[in-house]
């Protein structure tokens, strides 16, 4: 009883595979275009991934409760906008950029409510409130760009900071995976978000207050979209209103890619995600190939992942050894 | 019996901690009824998963008129002539009658889109059905039909394969009315005379000894006892005995001998339209039972009481403090728990670990300042959960979904042991269980009560009964008897819980 199992679980499988996948696409690449491994590229390939990695990793928390959010990239043109509003008006860049993740907060408190205690479809619900966030990113500027303060007001350090040589967004990223990973993977709260994917209803009646956990997920998801597109508008240096419509697929590519190799969502399986989508992108990139090949392999690979998520290693390796020990004439346990 | 239609010898299947069948053996003549019987857990449901190839045998041999056979898909048993009519059958509503008989072989010509004549399906399909005592309009979609006319479409639907010899019907009766079940009678008398073989699985021994020629019981992954319903000795009581393996008397504990001090005190609790205002009390070493039918309201009274239901009215207090009733949150924080009726949706995280289920709700334990948790320490308490209630699974890292129904159920009454509570609340505590681990969750049970307040509720009126030393019965949402239970007999109670009457 104190004994763990031996043998080869389905996750170890699945990662050498992953693992073996990500080391031949980078060879690939390293083939086709010989810099590809030199540190400055792959330093930009991890601040490309860390973007993405930011997305994914709030995405994943909703993805754990069960449920699925589609106004993400919605909220968090409306989180950008209202962040560039405010360096306009001249606020210092941390209000801004608090007041930018709030309003995404908001939004994300809302669609928890809709789905978690109001019950609506999540898709649908999630879908409508994120259309409603859009529209208001309007507001500020009625869609034009703004610019006013962001060339000297200090917003453009979020991107282009570098601490000990390393950017700032891939500082952030390796800060919030820390903290998802301790959260979701080692503490009390994590069980509970587990719980709640798994079987709402028995998690409520062991003592989950389920609607809460719920709305912090959706809210964590909010935020970190927010986060990200402030991000990537103080790269552009402009609040840009349509900025932050193309982190949908990217962010459930990296989840499912996860899923594919843990069979459920978790923030290592994110962080691998956005790695491997990420080294495709800069591969393309590298390569000088158009933005739509890259679209088009990410639809692939979200496709893909979600095939390999539904392959049970683990009953199949469980299965033949059952089947190698009646055979061998071994009792019953 | 000379002439065999099907053999089944040596049949071994195994899930992980359990070995469901055990080197069963059971043989079928041509053209006999042959019931099968056995508590749940016995092995008889996983046996006809095996034939009708959902399961896979680990081990041993089927043989169907004379030829060993390989049943690996549920293909292989239909392709053999082996047809299962399960207790609810499974059809599309919307379709009509004929079309589900015939769904998936409506054509008898290849290719993409092959040619489906609606006329000669309809006419197949009525040729088969004159052969039956009854009159089902085939042209109806099923979803509009009785329970009967179901059950009847799901025969024909075995019977449209040509080659058909085994039929296996999975407690048919179960949905029907009694004038429905004659009809189903008539109709398994009239296949049997064209010598079709029938497994027959029931609960309902009156059945047994008006269809079945003969009878198979088993226990424990085998077959204990084969023989004719007509051989003497055969009876009730004596099936009872051999399902059970025991005397029925012995599967509960004894009776609590004094009442302790109260622990949970009810005053008034009620919800609207559901139950009545309701006032009692739990005591130490004094279990109190609540029997009641479904639809009695005994449901609805287990999740007020844990906060799950916002009660319209009354109080409840745990030693004396009056207990916040938002939530099962706050049942459990103030010392009540509920093992649920229904363990698969309410009760276990089926997907996650052993270890992760028993310290569900109450993390705190075993994570400093109720955040990060302590693995070791969650594996300690965990085994030590386990050892306790002797719950047989190979590791506390094993999914609660891999576990049988018996130790399932022990995870779920870890988990509330693991809160530490004051009231704990049974609510149908052996349902899907099978008999071994019936007994040790009774003695466990009792043991609690020594040291906490215990209710049991449910619909077994037997259980409760035997279990109980106050006995409450619901009727229609009022309780119609509350005495204890040594002034009470077992078919008074259930004749109260049956009428509402007898009672006082």
């Amino acid at each position: 009883m104190g004994r763990r199992r031996k043998g080869i679980s389905s996750e170890s499988i699945t990662l050498a595979v992953f693992c073996s996948l990500q080391i031949g696409i980078m060879g690939v690449f390293t083939v086709l275009r010989p810099s590809f491994l030199s540190g400055d590229n792959l330093l930009g390939l991890l601040n490309l991934m860390a973007q993405m990695a930011l997305v994914g990793l709030g995405l994943t928390f909703v993805a754990v409760t069960g449920y699925a959010d589609m106004s993400f990239h919605f909220v968090s043109c409306l989180g950008g906008m209202t962040m560039s509003y405010m360096i306009a008006r001249g606020m210092a860049p941390p209000g801004a950029i608090l007041i930018g993740c709030a309003a995404g907060g908001f939004f994300g408190a809302v669609n928890g409510f809709m789905v978690g205690k109001f019950r609506l479809p999540d898709m649908v619900a999630t879908l409508g409130l994120g259309a409603i966030a859009f529209g208001m990113a309007y507001l500020y500027s009625g869609g034009t760009q703004i610019y006013d303060n962001f060339a000297d007001s200090g917003i453009k350090l979020l991107y282009k900071a570098r601490i000990a040589g390393v950017p700032l967004p891939v500082v952030l990223m390796v800060i919030a995976y820390a903290i998802g990973f301790t959260v979701l993977d080692r503490s009390a709260l994590g069980r509970r978000f587990y719980a709640i994917g798994s079987n709402a209803t028995a998690a409520r009646f062991s003592g989950v207050r389920v609607e809460r956990y719920i709305v912090a997920a959706f809210v964590i998801c909010a935020v970190m979209a927010c986060l990200t597109n402030i991000i990537r508008m103080s790269s552009l240096a402009k609040g840009e209103i349509e900025a932050g419509l193309d982190w949908l697929m990217p962010a459930y590519s990296a989840v499912f890619v996860g899923v594919s190799v843990f069979k459920k969502p978790t923030v290592v399986g994110t962080f691998l995600g956005a790695l491997l989508i990420g080294t495709v992108q800069k591969g393309f990139m590298a390569l000088g190939k158009p933005t739509y090949v890259m679209e088009l392999v990410m639809g692939v690979l979200l496709i893909v992942s979600i095939v390999v998520s539904r392959i049970d290693f683990k009953e199949i390796v469980r299965r033949r050894r059952l089947r190698a020990k009646i055979a061998s004439g071994g009792g019953a346990s | 019996m000379e002439d065999l239609s099907l053999e089944m010898t040596g049949i071994v299947k195994e899930f992980p901690g359990v070995r469901a069948l055990d080197g069963a053996e059971f043989n079928l003549a041509r053209g006999e009824v042959h019931a099968l019987l056995g508590i749940n857990g016995a092995g008889k449901s996983t046996l006809i998963k095996v034939l009708s190839g959902v399961h896979q045998a680990d081990a041993g041999q089927i043989e169907l008129n004379g030829r060993r056979i390989e049943i690996n898909s549920p293909q292989d048993a239909i392709d053999s002539g082996i047809a299962t009519v399960y207790q609810d059958p499974q059809m599309i509503p919307s379709f009509t009658g004929y079309e589900n008989i015939f769904l998936g072989a409506e054509s008898d010509s290849a290719g993409l889109f092959p040619r489906i004549r609606r006329k000669k399906l309809l006419a197949r399909a009525r040729a088969l059905l004159e052969r039956f005592p009854v009159d089902i309009d085939l042209t109806r979609p099923v979803g509009e039909l009785q329970a009967v006319e179901k059950e009847s479409i799901a025969i024909l639907r075995a019977l449209s394969r040509e080659n058909m010899s085994v039929l296996v019907l999975d407690e048919p009766t179960s949905i029907l009315t009694r004038k429905e079940i004659e009809i189903l009678f008539e109709q398994i008398r009239m296949l049997k005379e064209s010598g079709i073989s029938i497994i027959y699985i029931t609960h309902r021994l009156d059945e047994v000894f008006r269809i079945a020629d003969r009878l198979t019981v088993f226990r424990d992954g085998r077959n204990v006892a084969t023989c004719l319903t007509s051989d003497k000795g055969v009876d009730h009581a004596r099936i009872a005995e051999l399902m059970l393996g025991r005397e029925l008397t012995n599967v509960y504990p004894p009776r609590g001998r004094s009442p302790g001090d109260a622990v949970l005190s009810v005053r008034g609790l009620a919800l609207a339209g559901k139950f009545a205002e309701t006032s009692f009390t739990a005591r130490r070493g004094w279990i109190l039972g609540v029997f009641g039918l479904v639809g009695s309201g005994i449901d609805e009274l287990c999740k007020t009481l844990f906060g799950v239901l916002r009660r319209t009215a009354g109080t409840t207090e745990i030693n004396g403090r009056k207990v916040a009733l938002g939530s099962p949150s706050d049942a459990i924080a103030g010392g009540l728990f509920l093992v649920p009726g229904d363990r698969r949706t309410e009760g276990q995280i089926s997907d996650e670990s052993v270890s992760f289920n028993v310290i569900l709700s109450n993390m705190a334990r075993v994570s400093g300042m109720g955040f990060l948790i302590d693995r070791r320490a969650e594996r300690t308490d965990a085994v030590s959960i386990v050892e306790e209630l002797d719950i047989k699974t190979p590791d506390v890292s094993e999914p609660v979904s891999l576990l049988s129904g018996g130790n399932q159920q022990k995870v779920v009454i870890g988990k509330g042991l693991y809160t530490d509570g004051e009231v704990y609340i049974f609510q149908e505590p052996t349902v899907g269980v099978d008999v071994g681990a019936k007994t040790g969750i009774y003695e466990m049970i009792r043991g609690l009560s020594a040291e906490k307040a215990v209710i049991v509720v449910g619909s077994d009126c037997e259980e409760i009964y035997g279990l109980c030393d106050h006995a409450m019965v619901m009727y229609q949402g009022k309780v119609v008897m509350d005495k204890p239970a040594s002034e009470v007999r077992l078919d008074q109670m259930l004749l109260c819980g049956l009428t509402g009457k007898g009672g006082q």
